[in-house]
């Protein structure tokens, strides 16, 4: 009887670890099984949506639950992004989360610097832009950013 | 008999636990990252910007 129990237990969370069980419990729905809201706010992703994980749709669906409350220019710019955003490794999803998070924490005339030197940058040779791409830290290492270090007792949103 | 059968009971309570415990987490995770990724999508810089190695040493450069 224990030892059938200790059994159950084992197996119950190695199930739970593997990712087939995970998209059993997380639901993996193929893009017909969505509602036409859903359809509709996804769209750009339709053509990937069925190669997804099921921890990623499941991921989609609660923004696209969210999306009716959104400010239109940010359903509008979203719409526009999705499709680029999914079309990125998990590598560099996530290398774009980390960066994300640590601009996010900048103050408002320091965010507005970034906005204006993306501009710049946009506007560098490609010889230069590759030159700074080639000095980038290898991935998984953030550059230190004095410039744009928050100041002190700031906190993360 | 009695004693084995509690035992199973408690090994069978852990489990849904721990299994639950889980799904919480899995749950929490996928929230925070959508939470992220949209704030992302609609933020005013391109995801280029946020994916760009070249222009994360650019912003750290004094040059102009």
């Amino acid at each position: 009887m224990i030892a059938a129990a200790i059994g159950i237990l084992a197996l119950s969370l190695a199930l739970a670890q593997s990712p087939s069980a995970q998209a059993q419990i997380l639901g993996s729905p193929s893009w017909n099984q969505l509602t036409p809201k859903e359809q509709e706010v996804l769209a750009p992703l339709a053509p990937d949506w069925n190669n997804l994980d099921a921890q990623r749709k499941q991921k989609w669906r609660g923004i696209a639950q969210r999306y009716p409350s959104m400010a239109p220019q940010d359903q509008q710019k979203m719409q526009q992004q999705m499709r680029s955003w999914s079309e990125l490794t998990p590598q560099q999803r996530q290398a774009a989360r980390e960066q994300y998070k640590s601009l996010r924490q900048l103050p408002p005339d320091k965010k507005d610097e970034v906005r204006q030197r993306w501009q710049e940058y946009q506007n560098l040779p490609p010889d230069q832009k590759r030159e700074f791409q080639s000095r980038a830290a290898p991935p998984g290492g953030r550059i230190p950013a004095p410039a744009m270090t928050p100041p002190d007792g700031q906190r993360q949103r | 008999m009695r004693r084995g059968a509690w035992l199973g009971f408690g090994v069978l309570l852990i489990a849904a636990a721990a299994f639950g415990y889980q799904q919480w987490q899995i749950y929490n995770q996928t929230r925070e990252i959508a939470e992220i990724d949209v704030e992302i999508l609609t933020s005013d810089l391109p995801i280029d910007a946020y994916v760009d190695r070249g222009f994360q040493t650019w912003l750290t450069s004094d040059k102009r």
